[in-house]
C-alpha cells in the first residue's frame, strides 16, 4: 500500500476531510505540485510557444517541449509520437476522423466501449462509410484473445478498443490484439483514458498504432488529453483540425503541412494544461504507476471482501481478485442507483459515479439497463476509506 | 413519483420566497410536475434527491424505519400530499375568513359574525360592559355579572341558551345575567327580534323569558315570516298586554336601546355572537356549561 503521506500534496483532501473521493474513473484530484505548474504559466510565463521571438515566448516554448518530453517518456513513445488534443475523446474523433477507410472497412470496437470510443465509428457506420461490428465480452466481463481471432480479418481496416474498462475496470489483452490485427494488415487503436492512469503503459512495447488518453484522469488539468501514435501514422494520417501553426507553407493554391505532430495542432494550444499534464505524469512516474496500480489493486481487493457475501448486492466484473482492478461497479436491489449514490454521500460523504458510465450498451448488455453505481479507487485513496464505504454501503443495503 | 414532486412544488415554492436556494429546487420540482400531467417522465430525478434526503436522515436512528419508507415512499408521499391538499384548503378558507371575519373560523366557527366590523378587530381585554343597558334575570343582590351579547337571529346564540339556562337554574339566586340584544345586520329580522325582546322585557319577566325562549325555540320561523310572527309569538305567551306588545313594537322605541347596545358591543371589540363577559375574563362563540360554571365559580369566590 502506498503512504497515506502523499494525501498531503492534495489540497481538496486537505479542503474537505469529510468526503471520501470515489470517483476517480470520472476524474481525478489534483496535487499541488501540478496546480503550481499550471498557474505558473499564468504567472511566470505568458506568451506563446513556437511563434514570436520574444524572450517569453522562448520560455513557454521550452516548458512545452519539456511537457511533450514528460508524457512520451511516461509512456515509453518519443515526443515527436505525441499530438495534444483537449481530451482523450478528441483524440480517437482525430484518428476516426483521418483514418483513411478507402480500401478496407471494417472496425473491430467492443460492446464495453466508452461512448466516446464506440460513437465517433458507429456515426460513420450509421452513414455506410465503415462496418462496425462488436467484441462480447465473457460473463465475468474480460474478453477472449479467440473471439478477436474471428473477428479480426483481411478486411480489417481498425481495431479500435479499450485498454482498461471504464465499468468493470477490468482489462483487455491489447498486446495479443495489437499481434492479432497487424497479422492481418490492420491498425489498432487503444483508448486507454482508464489505462494511463493507473497502469505502466509502455507505447512501443504495446505495439499499438495509437494510443488515447486524457490529462484530468492522471492528475492533470482538465482540457488537455493527447494521442500518441507511431510516426508512420501520424505521417500518412491528413490533419483533423487546421489553422494556425499546423503548416509549413500556404499559397492560394497550394498547403504544404507541417511535419507532426505540428500538423495536428491548430491554433494556440491549452499551454498551462501541456506543462500541468507534464508534471503530474512526473508526479505519478516519482511513486510508480507499478505501485499505484498494486495500491488501487489491494483496494479493490478489501472493497470485494468486504462486500461479496451481501447478498442483496450484485456486483459486476471478475469475482477474482487478480482479474479485479480499483474499480468496482454494483446495484443494490431495489433500489436505484441514484440513490445510493446520493445515501452515501448524505452518510458519509462518499463520492461516487452513478449512470451507465458513458457505455449504455455495455451497461445493457451486462443487464445494467438502468444503470449502476460505481467507486473508483486511486493512489490517495486509503483502506481505511474503503472500510467506511463498505461499512455505509452494508448499511444502504439493509433497506433494500 | 409525481406525488413527490408535487409535494415538492409547493414546500419548495413557499421556501423559495425567502431563499433562492430553494428557487431552483422548486424549478425542478415544476419541470418534474409539468412532465407528469403531460405523462411524460419525470426525469429531474428529484424524486430520487427527496427519497435518498429521507431514508438517509432515518437510517441511523432505525434501520427498519428506513426500510419501511423507502419501501412505500409513493405511498408516504400520496399521503403527505393529501395531507397537505387538505391543510391548504383548510388555509386558504382560514385566510378568507381572517379577511372578511377578523378570524379564521369564520360564520361557522361556533360564533355568528358581524361582518360590518373591520377585519383584524379583537375584543378589547382592559375594556368591560356596562350595567346602564341589558335585559337582566337573575339574582336581584347579585355577586357576579354575566353578560351577553346576543342575538335572537343567531344560531349559535340560540344552541348556547341551554346552557345560559342550566347556569342561571343553578346560579340564579347569586348571579344576575344581563342579555344584551347585539343584531347581526347580515341576518333576517336580527333589529326587528331585539325591538319585540325589549317590548316583552318591560313587561317583566314573567313574559319575558317565555318570549325570550320562545324566539330561540322559533327562530327558523319568524326569520321565515318576518315581524307577524314576532307578534304571533307575543300574543301565544299568558299574561302578555298584547296591544302594548304591539304599539311598542310598532312605536320604534326601543330603536335607540338597542343602537346603544350595538355602540357598545363595537366599543368592545365584540365581533361576534354570543360573547360572555364574566369578571375579567370573555368568552366568543359556543362555550361549554363547565367553562362559564367555572368562570363563575371563581367569580364568586374572590
Amino acid at each position: 500500500m502506498l503512504s497515506e503521506k502523499l494525501r498531503e500534496d492534495f489540497p481538496i483532501i486537505q479542503k474537505y476531510k469529510d468526503v471520501i473521493y470515489l470517483d476517480n474513473a470520472c476524474t481525478t484530484l489534483k496535487p499541488q505540485v501540478v496546480i503550481d505548474a499550471v498557474k505558473a504559466y499564468y504567472e511566470e510565463y505568458g506568451g506563446c510557444a513556437g511563434r514570436s521571438a520574444h524572450r517569453l515566448s522562448r520560455l513557454v516554448d521550452e516548458k512545452i517541449v519539456e511537457g511533450r518530453k514528460r508524457i512520451a517518456d511516461f509512456l515509453g513513445a518519443k515526443a515527436e509520437n505525441i499530438v495534444y488534443t483537449k481530451n482523450c475523446s478528441e483524440a480517437i474523433n482525430l484518428v476516426a476522423k483521418s483514418f483513411d477507410f478507402s480500401k478496407r472497412k471494417k472496425v473491430v470496437g467492443t460492446i464495453l466501449e466508452h461512448h466516446s470510443s464506440m460513437l465517433p465509428f458507429e456515426i460513420k457506420a450509421l452513414r455506410k462509410e465503415i462496418e462496425l461490428v462488436y467484441a462480447k465480452p465473457l460473463p465475468d466481463g474480460t474478453f477472449d484473445v479467440e473471439q478477436y481471432k474471428e473477428l479480426i480479418d483481411r478486411d480489417t481496416a481498425l481495431v479500435a478498443v479499450h485498454h482498461t474498462n471504464n465499468t468493470l475496470g477490468t482489462k483487455n489483452p491489447v498486446r495479443e490484439i495489437a499481434k492479432i490485427a497487424h497479422e492481418n494488415g490492420a491498425q489498432i487503436l487503444v483508448d486507454a483514458a482508464q489505462g494511463v492512469p493507473h497502469s505502466e503503459i509502455k507505447f512501443q512495447d504495446m505495439d499499438a498504432d495509437y494510443l488515447t488518453f486524457s490529462g484530468h484522469k492522471m492528475l492533470g488539468p482538465t482540457g488537455i488529453g493527447a494521442l500518441v501514435a507511431k510516426a508512420e501514422r501520424l505521417e500518412e494520417m491528413p490533419p483533423f483540425l487546421v489553422g494556425g501553426d499546423t503548416i509549413e507553407q500556404v499559397k492560394t493554391d497550394s498547403i504544404v503541412w507541417a511535419k507532426p505532430p505540428r500538423k495536428f495542432e491548430a491554433g494556440i494550444q491549452h499551454y498551462s494544461g501541456i506543462i500541468g499534464l507534464g508534471a503530474a505524469a512526473e508526479y505519478l512516474k516519482k511513486i510508480g504507476m507499478r505501485n499505484i496500480e498494486e495500491h488501487e489493486k489491494e483496494l479493490g481487493k478489501v472493497a470485494f471482501e468486504l462486500l461479496s457475501s451481501e447478498q442483496k448486492l450484485k456486483i459486476y466484473g471478475p469475482r477474482e481478485a487478480g482479474k479485479r482492478t480499483g474499480i468496482f461497479t454494483f446495484n443494490v436491489r431495489g433500489i436505484t442507483p441514484h440513490q445510493v449514490a446520493m445515501m452515501l454521500d448524505k452518510m458519509k460523504g462518499i463520492a461516487v459515479r452513478s449512470g451507465v458510465f458513458c457505455a449504455q450498451p455495455g451497461m445493457d448488455f451486462m443487464g445494467a439497463c438502468d444503470g449502476a453505481v460505481r467507486a473508483s479507487f486511486y493512489l490517495y485513496n486509503t483502506k481505511t476509506e474503503i472500510e467506511v464505504f463498505a461499512d455505509t454501503l452494508k448499511k444502504v443495503v439493509q433497506i433494500a | 413519483m409525481a406525488i413527490a414532486c408535487i409535494i415538492a412544488l409547493v414546500v419548495f415554492a413557499v421556501m423559495g420566497i425567502f431563499s433562492a436556494k430553494y428557487r431552483a429546487y422548486a424549478k425542478e420540482a415544476f419541470h418534474c410536475f409539468f412532465n407528469t400531467i403531460r405523462l411524460r417522465k419525470c426525469d429531474s430525478g428529484l424524486d430520487e434527491k427527496i427519497r435518498a434526503e429521507v431514508v438517509s436522515r432515518l437510517l441511523p436512528i432505525s434501520a427498519p424505519a428506513a426500510k419501511t419508507v423507502n419501501k412505500h415512499f409513493e405511498l408516504l408521499s400520496t399521503i403527505f400530499a393529501l395531507l397537505m391538499l387538505v391543510s391548504s384548503v383548510y388555509s386558504a378558507i382560514g385566510l378568507y375568513n381572517f379577511w372578511a371575519f377578523g378570524n379564521c373560523n369564520g360564520q361557522q366557527g361556533g360564533a355568528c359574525l358581524l361582518s360590518d366590523i373591520a377585519s383584524g378587530v379583537v375584543i378589547n381585554p382592559n375594556l368591560r360592559p356596562t350595567n346602564n343597558i341589558g335585559q337582566s334575570f337573575g339574582a336581584a343582590n347579585y355577586k357576579v355579572v354575566v353578560y351577553e351579547f346576543g342575538c335572537y337571529s343567531c344560531s349559535y346564540t340560540a344552541e348556547e341558551e341551554s346552557v345560559v339556562q342550566r347556569l342561571y337554574q343553578e346560579y340564579g339566586d347569586q348571579v344576575q345575567f344581563i342579555y344584551k340584544p347585539y343584531p347581526i345586520p347580515s341576518h333576517a329580522y336580527s333589529f326587528e327580534s331585539a325591538y319585540s325582546s325589549w317590548c316583552a322585557y318591560e313587561q317583566g319577566s314573567q313574559i319575558y323569558i317565555p318570549y325570550r325562549e320562545a324566539l330561540f325555540n322559533k327562530q327558523a320561523e319568524w326569520q321565515q315570516e318576518g315581524n307577524a310572527t314576532l307578534l304571533s309569538i307575543a300574543k301565544s305567551i299568558d299574561g302578555v298586554n298584547y296591544e302594548e306588545f304591539e304599539n311598542c313594537f310598532y312605536s320604534g322605541k326601543y330603536v335607540n336601546d338597542t343602537m346603544e347596545v350595538v355602540n357598545e358591543g363595537h366599543g368592545l371589540g365584540v365581533y361576534a355572537t354570543p360573547v360572555f363577559f364574566i369578571g375579567d375574563r370573555h368568552f366568543i362563540g359556543i362555550t361549554s356549561y363547565e367553562e362559564l360554571k367555572n368562570a363563575i365559580e371563581e367569580e364568586l369566590k374572590k
